[in-house]
């Protein structure tokens, strides 16, 4: 459902009920759950938490000059049970990455995330081939809102803070915060390099090959070994099955001995129970019929 | 010349063995010793040439060796600085640690074994400083390679 008077953007407002003028200076009909979400999108409790430059930034927006105070969410907890909101402000490292991830899971839901400036919405401009960098906070946790920047103006961060308003209106109370229509991101993009989806990036293909290579070399040698067990199992078999063949063949061979003999006796036995089967018996010849005078 | 550079001076007049190659030239001057002296030289440059401060360790790859830099400071008198060099082989780097005697080498000491994988015997807590525990590898040696996945999180993209 979209806003008519905004186009593209999700309506957080049911459209206006008429009713007689003067009630409608005192009463406010609407749902339950628009009720719920609007009093949780007016009292967002971000966590306080800032890991590189970005934070700074995050900071001077709380403060009285950009005064995050006005939208609702000035309320910085110091621990993540008491908090909506995460803002990832600054660089993941590998080493942080366990952390951010448990700051998230104590978070009580429905839970947003967004992801402020470069390095965590995909690596960042400096470190993104950094050995120790998550190339993207949304490898960790689902990011709500992409808030690109290094670091990103305060007025950048007040509209992303916006722009999750409108998204809490939109999925509502009853969808727990979550977005029927939300997949988490892919995590194959090198999949995406590989369909001509994105442009190939010399390292990571370099990277994505010398993995591919590690991988193949395995999988070869795990099909050799593999093929080496089969044949030795098959020749195996094939010992067994030609030494069953061969005593086969010999007791084969002692039965035919032995058959071989029986018929000989039999054969002495056989003509004195011949004779019973000799001549056909032939029909009673038919008395010759009398010629009527 | 007229006048030999002090630290040079009397690292090879208290240790004439363990000095391998002096370098006065240029704005930065250094001391190349012996692996096994180094805290010999250490103490000498202390007692004799007013150092006071081991400003930091670092450590570099040179594919065919590895060397560690240590740079001491004068700071309480004329104020200057002391580089002294340490060659060790590729396949057994072990230097002796500096960190009983100059507490700021414990820590320059942990990095350099982090990340570039040189091992200080005699080193009061010898494990990774900046990288998680379970890191493998050693990020700054030229032949170092890239984890493609790190706990279940894909690094290759």
């Amino acid at each position: 459902m979209t806003d008519a008077t905004r186009p593209g953007r999700p309506a957080y407002m049911p459209p206006p009920q008429r009713f007689d003028p003067e009630l409608e200076q005192t009463i406010l009909v609407t749902k339950a759950e628009w009720l719920i979400d609007w009093c949780r999108k007016s009292s967002i409790w971000p966590l306080g938490f800032g890991l590189a430059c970005c934070a700074i930034e995050m900071i001077s927006t709380a403060m009285t000059r950009f005064d995050l105070s006005r939208f609702g969410a000035e309320v910085f907890r110091a621990t993540p049970r008491q908090a909506d909101v995460m803002i990832v402000a600054g660089t993941v490292t590998h080493k942080m990455a366990a952390r951010v991830r448990r700051l998230w899971d104590q978070m009580s839901s429905p839970k947003w995330v967004i992801a402020m400036g470069a390095c965590t919405v995909g690596g960042g401009p400096y470190f993104k081939y950094g050995y120790h960098i998550v190339k993207g906070v949304d490898k960790i946790v689902p990011v709500d809102i992409y808030l690109p920047g290094c670091p990103p103006r305060p007025e950048a961060l007040i509209e992303a803070i916006m722009r999750l308003q409108e998204l809490m209106h939109a999925r509502g109370y009853l969808l727990n915060g979550k977005d029927p229509g939300y997949t988490p991101p892919e995590k194959g993009s090198r999949q995406a390099v590989k369909d001509g989806l994105s442009p190939a990036d010399p390292w990571t293909t370099e990277q994505a090959r010398k993995h591919d290579d590690k991988k193949r070399a395995a999988e070869e040698e795990q099909a050799r070994k593999k093929a080496e067990a089969a044949k030795k199992k098959a020749e195996d078999a094939a010992r067994k099955k030609a030494a069953e063949e061969q005593a086969a063949a010999e007791e084969k061979a002692a039965e035919e001995k032995a058959a071989e003999a029986k018929p000989a006796a039999e054969e002495k036995a056989a003509p004195a129970e011949e004779p019973e089967t000799g001549k056909p018996v032939e029909p009673p010849a038919e008395p010759p019929r009398e010629e009527p005078e | 010349m007229s006048e030999r550079w002090p630290p040079a001076a009397a690292l090879e007049e208290a240790l004439p063995d363990a000095v391998e190659e002096v370098s006065e030239e240029g704005p930065h001057k250094f001391v190349r010793v012996r692996a096994d002296q180094i805290v010999k030289a250490a103490r000498i440059l202390r007692e004799s040439c007013g150092v006071d401060m081991l400003h930091q360790v670092s450590g570099v790859d040179y594919e065919d060796r590895f060397e560690v830099v240590y740079h001491f400071a004068r700071v309480k008198s004329d104020p200057g600085f002391v580089c002294l060099k340490v060659s060790v082989p590729r396949d057994n780097p072990v230097v002796p640690t500096l960190a009983h005697d100059w507490a700021t080498a414990n820590w320059g000491e942990r990095e350099t074994w982090d990340l570039v994988g040189i091992r200080f015997e005699g080193h009061p807590h010898p494990y990774r400083i900046m990288l998680p525990e379970d890191w493998e590898g050693h990020p700054l040696r030229k032949d170092y390679e890239f984890p493609t996945d790190y706990h279940g999180i894909d690094c290759t993209e």
